[in-house]
C-alpha cells in the first residue's frame, strides 16, 4: 500500500512535467528566433514585451480558453487543399493572422498602434509562427480519412495520439534532456545563405512548402498502432530530421518577420 | 484506488515544494552573480567550490509550522528570534560569512547554501505568515487550466504554496538558469537600487506588503482560472528579481 502510494506520487510529478513538453518546442523556437533578431528588433521587442520571445512562446495556448481571446483558439493550425494551398476557412487558420499582423505592423505601422496592441500582436506571432511549422498542426482536406482523427501509436505499450506524438516527439525521443540553449548550440548552425533561403518568400509560400513537406510525416512515417520503439530506424531518423528542420524554420522565419517589422 | 489518490493528493499538497523549479532557483543565483562586486567574486567562488568537498547533508526539520516561514506581525514587520524563521536563518548565515575567519570551511558553505535557499523562500508569497491573517498560513484552491469543462473536483486541488512555488515557473520548460537570468535582466534591470535597498528585515516587511496584496484577492476553496495565473506572472517575475538583487546585495556586504 505504501509502495503503491509512493509510485503514484512519483508518477503525479512526472505527469505534471510531461504536460509541459509541447511548451518546450515553442520556447525553443522563440529562443532560436531571439538569437537572430537584429539589434533594433531586439531592443524594440524587449521594450514592448519586457521579456524575450521565448517567455511568451506559449501565451496563446494559455489564453485559448479565456473569453477575451476565445477566437484565437482557431488560429493554431493550417489546412491545405490537394495543391498544398492553405485554406482560409473564415480566418480560422494561423497563416491569415500571421499575414494580417505583419501587414499591420510593418513599414512603421506598429507606431500607429497602442503598446498593448503591439504586445498582443507579438505574442500571437511568436506562437503562430511556431505552430504553423508543427507537423501535427497541418491538416489535409484531400485526405478522405484524416489521420489526425483516427489513429494513435504506442509508446511503451500506451496509446499516444498522433497529434500528441508530434507535439512532444522532439523532446521526448530525439533530443532527450535538451534545453532550448542546447538546441541553439547543436542545430542552430545553418549558414547565412541557408537561412536566407528559408526566410525567402511570404507566409503563403512558407505554408505551401509546409503543406508539401508535412505530407510525409502525415502519411507515412508514423505507423498506426505500432510501438514506437519497433518502428524502422530510418523512419525515426527521418522524423528527427523533419522536427529539427521545422524548429529551425519556425525560429528563423519568426526572427525575419520581427526584424522586418522593427526596421523603422 | 480512490484512497491511494487521496493520499497522493494530500501528500502533494503538503509536500509541494516551496521552492520554484530548480532552473528558476538557480536562475535567480545566476542573476545575482552578475551583480556581485568584483572584490567579492573571488571569495564567493572560493566558498561555492567548497560544495564539492562538503556535500549537502540531509537535515531533519522540526515539526513546527513556523519552520521555513517568514513570520510577520500585524504591522508587517519581522521581529522574531525563532531559529527556524527564514529571516533569522538568513541573518545567522550572514553572520557566519561576515565572520568567516572564525568558522570552518564546512560552516561557510552551509551558510552560503542557507542564504541561497532561504532567500528564495523569503521571496515566495506562500511562505509569508502574517499575524492575524489565518489564510496566510496556507489553503487550497480549485484550479481550472482551461483545457476542458471545469470540474473543480479533488483532482483540481492546488495549494497556495504550489501556486507561488513550482506552478509559478513550471510552464517554462526548457528554460535554463541563464535564460531565467536574462528575463530578469530585461524586465527589472533598472530596479537594482530600489529593490536592494534596506536590511534583511526591511526586505521581509516588503514581502509582507507583497503577500498582503495577493492575499486580498485569494480565498480558501476559491476557483482559480488560468488567466489569473497569467495575471500574477509579473508579480512572480518581480519577486525573482528582488530575490536576485537582494542576494547580491547581501553577499556584497558579508563577503567584502
Amino acid at each position: 500500500m505504501k509502495v503503491r502510494a509512493l509510485i503514484a506520487l512519483c508518477l503525479a510529478f512526472v505527469a505534471t512535467e510531461a504536460m509541459a513538453w509541447s511548451a518546450h518546442t515553442h520556447i525553443t523556437i522563440g529562443h532560436i528566433a531571439e538569437q537572430h533578431l537584429s539589434t533594433e528588433a531586439k531592443a524594440k521587442t524587449h521594450h514592448y514585451l519586457r521579456h524575450t520571445l521565448a517567455y511568451y512562446a506559449v501565451w496563446q495556448d494559455d489564453v485559448a480558453f479565456s473569453k477575451e481571446y476565445a477566437e484565437t483558439r482557431y488560429w493554431h493550425g493550417v489546412r491545405y487543399d490537394a495543391k498544398n494551398r492553405y485554406q482560409y476557412r473564415e480566418g480560422r487558420n494561423a497563416i491569415t493572422h500571421i499575414i494580417r499582423i505583419w501587414d499591420e505592423m510593418k513599414d512603421g505601422g506598429y507606431k500607429k498602434l497602442t503598446d498593448s496592441a503591439i504586445v498582443v500582436n507579438l505574442k500571437l506571432l511568436i506562437h503562430m509562427v511556431g505552430d504553423m511549422h508543427c507537423p501535427s498542426h497541418n491538416y489535409y482536406d484531400d485526405d478522405p480519412n484524416p489521420r489526425y482523427k483516427r489513429y494513435s501509436i504506442l509508446v511503451n505499450g500506451k496509446k499516444v495520439h498522433w497529434h500528441k506524438f508530434w507535439d512532444r516527439s522532439a523532446v521526448q525521443f530525439f533530443h532527450k534532456g535538451w534545453s532550448s540553449q542546447d538546441y541553439v548550440k547543436n542545430i542552430d548552425n545553418l549558414t547565412e545563405k541557408q537561412i536566407a533561403k528559408i526566410v525567402k518568400g511570404t507566409p503563403e509560400q512558407w505554408a505551401k512548402q509546409n503543406g508539401r513537406d508535412m505530407r510525409e510525416p502525415y502519411r507515412t512515417l508514423l505507423i498506426p498502432h505500432v510501438e514506437f520503439s519497433d518502428m524502422p530506424e530510418e523512419n525515426k531518423q527521418r522524423m528527427c530530421e523533419i522536427v529539427d528542420l521545422q524548429i529551425l524554420r519556425g525560429g528563423y522565419r519568426l526572427a525575419h518577420i520581427i526584424n522586418d517589422i522593427f526596421k523603422y | 484506488m480512490k484512497k491511494i489518490f487521496m493520499i497522493v493528493a494530500l501528500v502533494a499538497i503538503v509536500f509541494s515544494a516551496q521552492a520554484w523549479t530548480r532552473e528558476a532557483d538557480h536562475g535567480t543565483r545566476v542573476f545575482a552573480r552578475e551583480h556581485l562586486d568584483a572584490s567579492v567574486v573571488k571569495e564567493y567562488t572560493r566558498i561555492l567550490r567548497l560544495g564539492k568537498k562538503y556535500p549537502r547533508e540531509k537535515v531533519a526539520t522540526p515539526q513546527d509550522e513556523r519552520w521555513g516561514r517568514v513570520s510577520l506581525g500585524t504591522d508587517l514587520r519581522s521581529t522574531t528570534t525563532y531559529e527556524g524563521d527564514v529571516v533569522v536563518q538568513i541573518e545567522r548565515a550572514a553572520d557566519v560569512l561576515r565572520n568567516r575567519a572564525d568558522h570552518s570551511e564546512k560552516e561557510q558553505i552551509e551558510a552560503l547554501r542557507s542564504i541561497f535557499s532561504n532567500m528564495i523562500l523569503l521571496h515566495n508569497i506562500s511562505c509569508v505568515s502574517i499575524e492575524g491573517v489565518v489564510k496566510s498560513k496556507g489553503f487550497k484552491v480549485y484550479t481550472h487550466w482551461g483545457e476542458s469543462e471545469p470540474k473543480f473536483d479533488k483532482r483540481s486541488i492546488r495549494s497556495w504554496a504550489q501556486i507561488w512555488g513550482r506552478n509559478a515557473t513550471l510552464g517554462f520548460y526548457g528554460f535554463t538558469p541563464e535564460m531565467f537570468a536574462e528575463e530578469l535582466r530585461i524586465s527589472h534591470g533598472t530596479d537594482k537600487e530600489s529593490f536592494s535597498a534596506g536590511t534583511i528585515r526591511d526586505w521581509a516587511a516588503d514581502m509582507g506588503k507583497e503577500a498582503a496584496a495577493q492575499l486580498e484577492w485569494a480565498e480558501p476553496d476559491m476557483k482559480l482560472y488560468k488567466m489569473k495565473l497569467i495575471d500574477i506572472e509579473p508579480v512572480h517575475n518581480r519577486l525573482m528579481a528582488k530575490a536576485g538583487f537582494r542576494l547580491a546585495a547581501l553577499l556584497n556586504e558579508v563577503l567584502k
